[in-house]
């Protein structure tokens, strides 16, 4: 048998179906923590067999070493390994199917457990809970090897047919749906329209099966989500050591780090801990044990209390910000709201010496491209590269405040504050690049990045991520590309993508970024820009031909000969600052800098590959995501 | 007969997740085509509005000439398809087969055909996976192709021109709803929602194909405003004149070496009770199973709003799916009868196109 002959090519999915669909960071830590371990299960029963995991490198996993029972000092804490690999084994099938025995295996380990523990003693109230449970349990994971080149994984990917199915086919899912996981349905069984009460009934038992916050009054949920959703509280029964999904932070926390920073390093740290403070003698289950050592290094009250208890906003809403004898329904008691009133005041005096929190984070879903070619080409070289490049991501994350949520093989998911965000991208970029070409090779990475107020839905950020990194970067623009999608409340404000050549300046720093601060460091800039921004948008709208604008547009002005895009964008920026400067001649001067700047972020910068193939393209989303960076998020 | 249907608006289709009043919903919705049981109901309402019906059940005689659920009586549905006018008036649309990959260069896209390849060992036993050279970087393209471009694919060949993108076409605009309290005109808690509704490129409709109605209820749909998916939504329906609609695309198919070798192509999504496995049959269709590009299933529900439940979610092969598939020589005929499998036919459900491989 040759060498070709005793390949494994593995995978385990859907990846986007698990992880994507999440309602809170800690799902989505869940979702990638677990698909990570599954494939590191897969891993441990090929080595069993005697095989060798030849892509990734994962001499040294930690969660490889854990899930073989070998493991030393802390638990990993994040998935590390990826849901696809390269192995071989002198019986490549027979150690393919024990792997993938094994997948199942441990995952029916885990799905009983928490069966078990919260449902076993409420199944007899719902509707065929243990039938709904089997069926989506059994049937959720996708499961698949070929035997031989890498090929051969392209093309069974075509076709989507599984083996594990019981029916022959996927899932007919009756009554209502999972309400994070649209697709199945939650396991009560009952039908709200019709049976509202007893299923209200039995999720309250779940309810208090479950620890404090763990599951929301509006929340039912197919046994998928709740394994994910609950699987941190079975983890040392059910893999065999313990995780600590409570100190992931939530988005709101991920986008109050900046302002956190700034607060605990001021002289009002001790009037912001007394706050926190009054905060948890006020109000229970709101103290975030761990997230801040995790992010900042540093235990003070101020950095563990609830997100929520950083924003006035949420704290004038009970339902979001319960007190102690908040009731659930109707008009809180009058020594309740004065107490409220009392915490809402201290925030705003602190709001009035170190500025609001930004309600925005960044998500960063960051992948390797061609990989697929680049693994055929040169093998086990790819993985030397991928061990040293994830050696460098989390320190990169953490370097720019941010959260890694999953790092394995070329992948790269975290959560960053919206400043930092798009300097980390290009740092992990960078690292990237020269972990390859410390192996003889050139290799490139893609980035979808999303600015996204926290009142959007995990779920649709998730999306909007894996979107854009996919299509708009990739696709559209080519390989060693960034695009950038911001997210408000009332829907997608902007859409922005650039080759990493084309975002960053010869010093390497990310041009968009330069043009915020330096805009955020003028206030009567921000007041004029806002009018200039929209303004210039409409312009080059006329200008092209186009009716409408929507996000991530690209104007064709080719048709133009002759005009000087520059000069009259500058004019449009003079008129704007006339209201509140006197135009001098500096003020041209930098107006003259300012403009040159916003039009290189806002011309079409393409990936290598289609380098020299655009037109005179300009898309307005630049300038207005640097309107945007410049608020730091802070208005909505 | 073919009716053509245009938004007045832009159009809401709504997902597997769950909407209830007084919960805070988000991000629902953005199915699109629309599926048949969807358009069906509303044509079918349309209909029943018309024969004199306001609320509640139907009366006997709607439902005899209706029918009533699943039972569609006379009638059989084709579609929906996509429609789109160009400068040859209007030209159908289909969803791209999943056998054609892509990558984009300067000019556009290149493209390849996959097609069974060699056998390979894998979770599905040795099976001939689809497959083609020089495919290294280039992806199923989701799109549409129009009627020429698909049967240069049945004829198993790569199709000239592009795949339109599904971003030419139409749209997705996101959309939140909410209540106000009458007091503070805030937005009342738990009342908030987000949906994401679909508008139409100018120029482009639904068609759906029609049978087995009575010529004078016929001309009730011509000129119809009617509702159409939901937030009671509106759609203008016009009938196509004679001829203009959805021609049949049929590749002639002869057998090799006494073997017939076909391909079956979903246009529109086909529920089977089985997806077949490499050996097996598809019902209804002589033959085997050789190889197939199917994509994720995809989901379709509903609404039952006579007994106000929600309709089970069934997994559909997917539009563009492709199988190829074997069959004996003396079996030539029977592939060539096939022109819908699976369940739901009536509806418009499990259309596909013959090609060759």
């Amino acid at each position: 048998m040759s060498a070709e002959e005793k390949m494994i090519n593995f995978t385990i999915g859907p990846v986007q179906g698990f992880i994507g669909q999440a309602r809170r960071t800690r799902d989505l830590w869940s979702g990638s923590f677990l698909l990570s371990y599954l494939s590191g299960c897969a891993m441990a029963e090929i080595r069993r067999c005697d095989g060798r995991i030849k892509v990734p490198d994962v001499e040294g996993d930690q969660l490889l070493r854990w899930i073989e029972s070998d493991g030393e000092g802390a638990p990993p804490r994040i998935g590390t390994l990826p849901n696809r690999f390269v192995a071989s084994a002198e019986d490549p099938a027979g150690a393919a199917r024990s792997a993938a025995e094994g997948v199942r295996s441990r995952w029916k380990k885990i799905a009983d457990s928490v069966w078990k523990k919260y449902v076993e003693g409420v199944a007899d109230q719902g509707k065929n809970t243990r039938e709904i449970w089997e069926r989506q349990v059994n049937n959720f994971w996708e499961i698949h090897w070929t035997i031989g080149a890498m090929e051969g994984m392209e093309a069974r990917k075509n076709w989507r047919i599984c083996t594990d199915w019981s029916d022959g086919r996927p899932t007919i899912e009756e009554g209502d749906h999972c309400t994070i996981m649209s697709d199945w349905q939650e396991i009560s069984g009952y039908v709200r329209s019709i049976e509202r009460k007893k299923q209200d009934d039995f999720w309250k038992k779940i309810r208090q099966e479950t620890s404090g916050m763990d599951l929301r009054s509006d929340e039912r949920l197919c046994a998928i989500a709740l394994i994910k959703r609950m699987f941190p509280s079975v983890a040392e029964d059910a893999i065999g050591w313990e995780v600590s999904a409570d100190r992931w932070p939530s988005t709101l926390y991920v986008a109050a780090i900046p302002w956190l920073s700034a607060v605990i390093e001021s002289a009002e740290r001790d009037y912001a801990n007394d706050y926190a403070k009054k905060a948890f003698s006020y109000a229970e289950h709101i103290r975030r044990e761990g997230v801040a050592e995790q992010i900042f290094g540093r235990k003070d009250l101020f950095l563990e209390i609830d997100a929520n208890f950083y924003h006035t906003t949420s704290l004038k809403n009970p339902k979001s910000t319960p007190l102690k004898m908040t009731p659930e329904d109707g008009d809180e008691p009058e020594d309740v709201r004065r107490r409220r009133e009392e915490l809402i005041e201290c925030l705003e005096e602190l709001y009035n010496k170190k500025g609001k929190p930004s309600p925005f984070y960044a998500m960063l879903r960051m992948d390797g491209d061609n990989m697929g070619r680049l693994i055929r080409e040169s093998g086990e070289a790819v993985s030397r590269a991928l061990a040293s490049f994830a050696k460098d991501v989390e320190r990169v994350v953490q370097d720019n405040l941010g959260v890694l949520v999953y790092a394995g093989g070329d992948d790269v998911l975290a959560m960053l504050p919206v400043e930092r965000a798009m300097s980390c991208a290009y740092r992990l970029s960078v690292s990237f690049a020269e972990s390859f070409e410390a192996q003889g090779m050139e290799a490139t990475i893609s980035a979808g990045l999303v600015f996204a107020s926290h009142r959007v839905p995990l779920r649709s950020v998730m999306r909007e991520a894996h979107s854009i990194l996919d299509d708009i970067a990739k696709d559209e623009n080519g390989r060693g590309s960034m695009a950038v999608s911001v997210l408000k409340g009332s829907g997608r404000y902007c859409r922005w993508v650039s080759s990493w050549k084309g975002a960053v300046s010869p010093e390497n720093e990310v041009v968009l970024e330069r043009l915020a601060k330096n805009l955020s460091e003028k206030p009567d800039g921000i007041e004029a820009s806002s009018s200039f921004f929209y303004k210039s948008r409409e312009l080059l709208l006329m200008l092209s031909g186009e009716h409408r604008w929507s996000p991530g547009m690209f104007f064709d002005l080719s048709r133009l000969e002759g005009l000087d895009i520059k000069a009259l964008l500058q004019a449009e920026y003079l008129n704007a600052l006339e209201h509140s400067s006197e135009i001098t001649a500096d003020v041209r001067e930098s107006a003259s800098e300012y403009v040159r700047g916003l039009l290189s972020v806002s011309c079409r910068h393409r990936g290598p590959e289609h380098e020299g193939a655009t037109g005179k393209e300009i898309c307005a989303d630049g300038m207005l995501l640097v309107k945007f960076l410049s608020q730091k998020g802070v208005q909505e | 007969m073919y009716l053509r249907i245009t938004p007045v608006d832009s159009w809401f289709f709504r997902d597997g997740r769950p909407f209830h009043l007084g919960e805070a919903t988000s991000d629902v919705g953005g199915l699109f085509p629309p599926s048949a049981f969807t358009v069906v109901g509303a044509i079918r309402a349309h209909l029943a509005r018309s024969m004199g019906w306001r609320e509640g059940k139907w009366s006997e005689e709607i439902c005899r000439v209706l029918g009533d659920g699943y039972d569609l009586a006379g009638l059989r549905f084709r579609g929906p398809l996509l429609c789109r006018e160009g400068d040859r008036g209007p030209e159908m649309l289909y969803p791209a087969p999943l056998n054609l990959l892509g990558k984009r260069n300067d000019s556009g896209y290149e493209m390849r055909l996959l097609r069974p390849g060699e056998e390979v060992e894998c979770d599905l036993g040795r099976v001939r996976l689809p497959t083609a050279e020089k495919i290294d970087g280039m992806k199923q393209l989701s799109g549409y192709v129009n009627g020429d471009q698909l049967k240069q694919v049945l004829r198993g060949e790569v199709p000239e021109g592009r795949v339109i993108p599904r971003k030419e076409l139409c749209g997705t605009e996101y959309a939140v709803g909410l209540e106000r309290e009458r007091d503070t005109r805030t937005a009342k808690e738990a009342h908030l929602y987000s949906i994401n509704r679909i508008r139409l490129v100018r120029g482009v409709h639904l068609i759906m194909g029609i049978e087995g109605i009575d010529e004078g209820l016929l001309e009730k749909l011509d000129g119809a405003v009617m509702p159409i998916g939901g937030e009671g939504r509106m759609g203008c329906v016009e009938m196509l004149s004679p001829g203009k609609g959805v021609s049949e695309i049929r590749q002639e198919i002869g057998p090799i070496d006494g073997r017939v070798r076909f391909t079956l192509v979903h246009i529109t999504p086909a529920f089977l009770g089985r997806w077949p496995r490499p050996g097996e049959s598809i019902p209804g269709v002589p033959g085997e199973v050789v190889s197939a590009c199917v994509g994720r299933a995809l989901r379709i529900g509903g609404w039952d709003s006579v007994n106000r439940r929600p309709v089970e979610l069934k997994p559909f092969i997917p539009p563009g799916s492709v199988w190829f598939c074997e069959a004996e020589a003396d079996e030539l005929n029977d592939v060539m009868s096939v022109s819908r499998i699976g369940e739901y036919t009536g509806f418009g459900f499990g259309e596909i196109a013959l090609g060759i491989w």
